[in-house]
């Protein structure tokens, strides 16, 4: 009898759980959007599409979530050092970049993106170096920015 | 002499649909097209994942409830799991660099040998419905064959933080000679992913020669599952294994569910009713789960990214849990569904 009215008990929990987290998140996303949630596969894209640009921090802890919870992912690290680059936090961009190169193979902007940040920083030699990745991978540098890396930076 | 098997719905819907065999032409066109499953996909992917992998998620949960007999025998699975799982996930939510990094891993590391169980579950029905009794060191061999997937990707996820590379730490697996021993662990699996599921086939086919040997239909599944991990890179073997194995366990489930109400007295409702009506509900929970879920986490205050990744996560582990108990053959009222004649 006691396991029987503990059963129920669990079941009308677990039903109401249920219910007010699925009307909870309903009531959101019409709040939020005037319409019901809409599919979501990559939930970093749809993070950088409501924040990045006019909520900086919001989008870094965005990012930032994904690599507590994905500590090997290379992507989110890349989003990650743009939300911070984005924010000025170029020490901090520079750790979730270079952890991105470390992790694995990076797109050629990346070291572009990285170039920049070593400027920003005074560490010329680094900025430099990603920037020649950079060129050699096909990206194009502006001539301010060259010029302002100095001689070395050209291709080699 | 080879022999299909006994299908539950017709040698063609099982080959391709539950034994996976739509796998190998699929698969044969993805690599000679060579585009990623993302780009293939483009806007059709987040329909195909409601329609096929989250509702496929929802189904086992829905199939809990609804398999007759199926709460009253598993009153934990049906009654505390759910809250358990409801608590964890918000404690997850709420330290995702703690437990939620940990749940994440688990999910994604118990994935590949949940496929590899369902392969097993599939060969094994197959056999018994084929009139095959499998001997207990043919069964060894069997399930031995459908685990060689799931420690292809125990090696090969470590360098994504996921099955070795979850436990061990990446320091150590980043050692040249351990990174060699890894590749080369690898290596022997992808023979290894087909070449026991061939000898299981020749030892269990000669011992049961009277019978006309291993229904194909018991191989198929089992090779469909490797193929999935040996000829895709690691996030295509993701995308297509969830794919191919949300149909796999969608049809399977929908031919239990038909039959198991056409069974209840006092059913008037023909199959088509029953199936249609179950996949509507696995839809719908889907729904409920993955895209309703998230939201009431950010409108808790917690970030999009932690709250979606972490209703995955713990949904897939409690998809996991409850298939452990409801697809039990031995002893269960799965055994009688398997061993019916199909229905006319």
């Amino acid at each position: 009898m006691a396991t029987r009215i503990a059963d129920r008990l669990l079941l009308v929990i677990g039903v109401a759980a249920f219910g007010a987290a699925t009307a909870l998140g309903l009531a959101q996303a019409l709040l939020a959007t005037g319409r019901p949630p809409r599919l979501l596969v990559d939930p970093l894209v749809e993070a950088q599409r409501e924040f990045a640009g006019r909520d900086r921090e919001r989008w870094i802890h965005e990012a930032r979530s994904l690599t507590e919870i994905q500590p090997r992912n290379l992507g989110g690290f890349l989003a990650l050092g743009r939300a911070l680059a984005d924010a000025e936090r170029d020490a901090e961009a520079i750790r979730a970049y270079e952890t991105a190169l470390a992790l694995g193979s990076v797109p050629p902007v990346a070291h572009a993106q990285l170039a920049r940040l070593y400027y920003r920083e005074g560490d010329l030699a680094s900025a430099r170096a990603q920037a020649r990745l950079a060129q050699e991978r096909g990206v194009s540098l502006s001539e301010d920015f060259l010029r302002a890396l100095g001689p070395a930076a050209g291709r080699g | 002499m080879l022999r299909l098997g006994r299908s539950f719905v017709g040698p063609v819907f099982d080959s391709l649909w539950i034994g996976g065999a739509i796998t190998l032409p699929v698969s044969a066109w993805l690599l000679l097209d060579g585009r990623s499953a993302v780009q293939l996909l483009g806007l059709s992917l987040p329909l195909l994942v409601l329609f096929v992998n989250q509702a496929h998620f929802a189904a086992s949960t829905l199939r809990l409830y609804t398999k007759p007999g199926a709460v009253e025998s598993h009153p934990l699975l049906a009654y505390a799991l759910p809250i358990v799982t409801f608590a964890v996930l918000a404690a997850a939510v709420a330290s995702p660099a703690g437990l939620g990094r940990q749940i994440w891993a688990l999910a994604m590391t118990w994935s590949p040998y949940h496929y590899a169980a369902q392969a097993f579950g599939l060969a094994s029905m197959y056999c018994y419905r084929s009139g095959l009794a499998l001997a207990p060191r043919e069964r060894l061999l069997l399930r031995w064959a459908c685990l060689m997937p799931f420690f292809r990707s125990l090696l090969g996820g470590a360098a994504s933080g996921l099955g070795l590379g979850w436990i061990l730490p990446s320091a150590w697996l980043g050692e040249p000679h351990v990174a060699q021993a890894v590749v080369l662990g690898v290596g022997i699996l992808d023979v290894l992913v087909f070449a026991l599921p061939a000898l299981f086939f020749a030892v269990a086919s000669r011992g049961a020669r009277a019978s006309g040997g291993v229904p194909l239909l018991a191989l198929l599944p089992v090779l469909a599952n490797g193929s999935w991990f040996v000829l895709f890179d690691a996030l295509n073997a993701f995308v297509w294994a969830t794919v191919f194995h949300g149909i796999q366990y969608l049809a399977v489930v929908s031919i239990f569910h038909a039959r198991e109400q056409r069974a209840l007295p006092g059913n008037a409702r023909g199959p088509f009713f029953h199936v249609a009506a179950f996949y509507v509900g696995c839809v719908a929970l889907g729904y409920a789960l993955f895209q309703c879920w998230p939201r009431a986490a950010v409108a808790a205050g917690f970030g999009i990214v932690e709250s979606t990744f972490l209703v995955v996560a713990i949904v897939n582990v409690h998809h996991f849990i409850v298939d452990a108990y409801i697809w039990r053959l031995r002893r269960d009222p799965n055994y009688g569904t398997v061993m019916a004649a199909n229905p006319a």
